[in-house]
């Protein structure tokens, strides 16, 4: 009766059921749910590694208990990536091999991927305000550099007319800082980066 | 038939399940999936003297969000550890990553891969950085899981270098 109800429940659960025998072969004590089909073709679990090797260890050492290994990821045939977990089990000097279908780890996948995609673009960001910075730095440099001509050119003799397109470059050149100073204080940065990027051909 | 355990070791998105699909698949998706715990892959790889069966262990990438799990390395011969070219801190968090190996596995057989060369107008890794390593002793190669640039050589230089340990 009990043997009917685990043949029933266990897939209905998706849980592959497996007792592992004396000689350390396993036996399969209910039918494994489909998605299982996707992980073994036989039933020595080549692909579990060192997990079945410390799972012969933690049979070895208890008598009752179990142990889990996971999240593994594997696809199904849609190419959908789906998880589970491994577990041995310890009861009345019988071993069992458990593997269930992780479900919240597919939850935990979705929020994990939202989370990083939001550093990625994050740290995207951080590269245009960087970028930005680095501009503001070159502006100033170019603006004191042309301070500095302008200053040699008004100190040369230049005569009333040129002396007033000097001085009306100086504003305008100052201006044009002012602005971009305050461009790069108040705007979004990617509006920023936009701005500062060369215009395509 | 040789078999060995390998592991892709790295921080987040830096790319260790797209040079895996490369290698395994021969398939690149631009789209970035997370990866959650571990997926295991397996393909032959042949030697001049030897064919070698990779049992490739893609370990979920570390981050704030999640520390990979040491104990995923017990039994790997060797590892790759994956750096994304274009953010120059994942060089850090594999380097990290490479000391917890080494408390955990010892000095087994390891790469440096320095990968998404494709991307090279965007390429953040100091070269002095990696250059100094390089003088330690580092293998390190540049790949591009897009386009497959060195990703069959990183995965043969390992086995070689297992075979040789």
């Amino acid at each position: 009766m009990a043997d009917d109800l685990l043949t029933v429940l266990l897939p209905a659960i998706e849980i592959a059921a497996f007792e592992r025998r004396a000689d350390g072969s396993f036996t399969s004590i209910a039918p494994p749910p489909p998605w299982f089909s996707r992980l073994v073709a036989d039933e020595t679990f080549p692909f579990l590694g060192h997990i079945l090797e410390e799972a012969v260890d933690f049979w070895r050492q208890s008598r009752s208990g179990m142990q889990e290994w996971g999240p593994c990821a594997e696809s199904d045939g849609a190419g959908r990536e789906f998880h589970y977990k491994v577990v041995a089990v310890s009861a009345n000097g019988r071993q069992f091999l458990l593997f269930e279908l992780d479900t919240a780890s597919d939850r935990m996948r979705e929020v994990l991927q939202a989370a990083r995609e939001r550093a990625l673009a994050a740290g995207s960001r951080g590269d245009e305000q960087a970028g930005a910075a680095a501009a503001q730095r070159d502006v100033r440099r170019m603006g004191a550099e042309m301070r500095e001509l302008l200053r040699r050119l008004a100190a040369s003799g230049p005569t009333a007319e040129q002396l007033t397109v000097i001085e009306a470059l100086t504003k305008k050149c100052d201006a044009l800082l002012a602005g971009f100073d305050d461009a790069v204080q108040w705007s979004p940065l990617s509006e920023i980066a936009l701005r500062l990027r060369p215009p395509k051909v | 038939m040789i078999q060995k355990k390998i592991c892709m070791l790295g921080g987040f998105a830096v790319g260790k399940t797209s040079l895996v699909s490369r290698f395994v698949h021969s398939i690149f998706s631009d789209k970035y999936l997370t990866t959650v715990g571990v997926k295991i892959e397996k393909k032959s790889v042949d030697l001049p003297d030897a064919k070698v069966d990779l049992i490739v262990w893609d370990l979920y990438g570390e981050d704030d969000f999640q520390k990979v799990r040491m104990s995923y390395l017990r039994g790997a011969s060797g590892y790759l550890l994956v750096a994304d070219g274009t953010r120059r801190a994942t060089l850090e968090t594999a380097l990290s990553l490479h000391e917890s190996a080494q408390r955990t596995v010892g000095r087994v057989p390891f790469l440096l891969v320095a990968n998404k060369a494709d991307l090279a107008a965007e390429w953040e890794l100091d070269e002095n950085s990696l250059a100094a390593l390089g003088e330690r002793g580092w293998r390190i190669l540049r790949t591009s899981a897009k386009t497959g640039a060195g990703v069959e050589d990183a995965f043969a230089t390992l086995a070689r270098d297992m075979l040789r340990a």
